[in-house]
């Protein structure tokens, strides 16, 4: 097996701005890899560029270890892409869209085609063509297409736009089976960051083309934890006082301000502990955070 | 590509486009045949009546600019408006070259070509011999008209091979196709407004070398053409086709794919 499923290095994206900026990222066989990023962050860009609508003004990819031309369009064929909103041919059905796509990627056996179709929940669509679908079938349309052929890995831009709650849970199970019995890579972008938690096993953070951090989902996990932030003036001596309490569980940060993981139910004790032991308390919160609040952390606060 | 070309058979089979232009192509000569029909029951009884042979004559005579621009038409139905839909980006991310798109598209749009051409000459053949009668000149006419046929058909091709590049390089199909009338018509006219004015020898020459002239010649000279100017059709049907093909493919192989 391939060490990575996916590779960039340096990879940039120019059209008039840099639309992404020297990312470098590496997605293992396996990984749920989430996207996260705001609007124009450079998720779709990069997108682009692994499945092949685009091409990079510098910097590197590699598809399953193939970087040449020649090998990234091989290796596309283990790929399935769903990038923005699924397009098809407004004038023929779903069956016969995807036995366009069948046809035309050479795919044996066209019961595969209503397999797919069953198992997004289109099997009764009948010759009901695309330009008549809600937006809630085109994304399931979508995904069987990009289901077609048993991929490897499977590249989804935004794919739950469009869906209600019940065809969001069946879309997360359809892919959290085939993470589990196909080995499935899945590398998946999203705005809707608590649908990605439940989801992902690895995160990337994308600002401005940039990207801000990778990370797997139990370091995001060690992270977001909850905790006591205490802002002292002397971190040193506040820390040399927790000892005393056998509270280990702590990080000094930059600015005296100290976190600690345990005793939180109990920040009574803490604050008389530090007063006693001379040291000015200047605030103590109970504070955790999830994804969302992670990442507007990592984004320094900012907002779209 | 058998694989590329399968599909796009399979996809524009299932496309109204299809029918609505031959049942509209049907339907004119249709008209023709019967203008033709009808004029002959006006005309006085020994005067020579259109039979089956006129139309072919009539054929030899626009068939080789009309044959042109029905391969803008073609190409049209065939690349089924795939940057308006957004759907070539699903061929795209197989990771099927973009060589094989390019030409698939191609000889996709030569086939449908061919097929709609075949069927409407069958139709105009059946119709005109049942409403208007067949004479004993119908095998020299129909000679002439496959010596124009093996004139035309490698200038349509580039015909063919220009349209293609244009639906590859430019999203919007209207501005394609304004695109290719306008390369067919304006260099041609204008070089031939100023060769008249600068009685210019040399922009004549140069003008005889564009397809819709070579065209426009052998709609002139039908069966009177000479095998050599079949052969110079030839030539500048595959030089077209080549500078077309090349230049859009060059295009279109590093276009980004919406």
């Amino acid at each position: 097996m391939e060490e990575f499923v996916f590779t960039s290095h340096e990879l940039t994206k120019r059209y008039r701005d840099l639309a992404v900026d020297h990312v470098s990222i590496s997605i293992r066989p396996g990984q749920i890899f989430g996207l996260v990023g705001k609007n124009g962050a450079g998720k779709t860009t990069l997108i682009r560029m692994i499945s092949g609508q685009t091409f990079p003004t510098s910097g590197d990819l590699s598809l399953f270890g193939q970087s040449s031309e020649n090998g990234l369009q091989k290796m596309r064929r283990r790929i399935g892409c769903m990038v923005e909103t699924p397009s098809f041919f407004p004038y023929l059905s779903a069956r016969d869209n995807l036995e366009f796509y069948r046809i035309q990627r050479g795919i044996p056996g066209r019961e595969n085609v209503d397999e797919l179709l069953r198992q997004v929940g289109l099997a009764d669509t009948g010759k009901k063509k695309f330009k008549n679908f809600s937006l809630g079938m085109k994304q399931r349309l979508g995904l069987a297409l990009a289901l077609l052929g048993h991929p490897d890995f499977l590249v989804l831009d935004e794919p739950i736009n469009g869906l209600d709650p019940m065809g969001i849970v069946e879309f997360r199970d359809v892919l959290l089976q085939m993470n589990r019995e196909h080995g499935t890579t899945i590398l998946i972008s999203s705005h809707i960051l608590s649908e990605l938690a439940n989801l992902a096993t690895d995160f990337a953070f994308m600002d401005q083309g940039r990207l801000l951090e990778q990370a797997s989902a139990a370091q995001i996990h060690e992270k977001c934890r909850s905790c006591l932030e205490i802002r002292v003036d002397n971190a040193p001596q506040a820390a040399t006082l927790l000892d005393t309490l056998d509270a280990s569980e702590y990080e000094v940060l930059p600015g005296n301000v100290i976190r600690l993981y345990s005793h939180l139910e109990d920040p009574q004790t803490i604050s008389r502990l530090l007063v006693n032991g001379g040291v000015a308390l200047l605030s103590i919160d109970t504070r955790s955070s999830n994804l969302e609040e992670y990442f507007l952390n990592l984004m320094g606060g900012k907002t779209e | 590509m058998t694989h590329y070309l399968s599909a796009e058979f399979f996809r524009t089979v299932r496309r109204r486009y299809l029918y609505f232009t031959l049942g509209i192509c049907a339907l004119l000569l249709l008209s023709v045949i019967s203008l033709f029909a009808y004029a002959n029951t006006t005309i006085p009884e020994d005067s020579e009546k259109a039979t089956v042979d006129f139309l072919f004559y009539f054929f030899i005579q626009f068939l080789p600019t009309i044959g042109l621009y029905f391969t803008l038409l073609i190409g049209d139905m065939t690349f089924s408006e795939e940057h308006k839909v957004q759907t070539m980006r699903n061929t795209v991310f197989y990771g099927t070259p973009r060589m094989t798109i390019y030409l698939g598209k191609f000889l996709n749009c030569l086939i449908f070509c061919f097929v709609v051409m075949i069927a409407l000459l069958a139709f105009a053949f059946g119709a005109g011999t049942l409403l208007l009668g067949i004479s004993t000149s119908f095998v020299s006419v129909i000679s002439e008209f496959l010596l124009m046929l093996a004139g035309a058909i490698p200038l349509w091709i580039a015909g063919a091979a220009l349209a293609v590049a244009l639906y590859s390089n430019i999203p919007s199909g209207n501005l394609a196709a304004f695109t290719f009338i306008g390369i067919f018509l304006l260099p041609t006219n204008l070089l031939k407004l100023f060769a008249f004015m600068l009685n210019n020898k040399f922009l004549s020459e140069v003008r005889s070398l564009f397809l819709t002239s070579r065209l426009d010649e052998l709609a002139a000279n039908g069966a009177s053409s000479e095998p050599s100017f079949l052969i110079t059709c030839w030539i500048t049907g595959m030089v077209f086709t080549a500078i077309f093909l090349i230049g859009g493919y060059l295009g279109f192989c590093r276009k980004e794919i919406k």
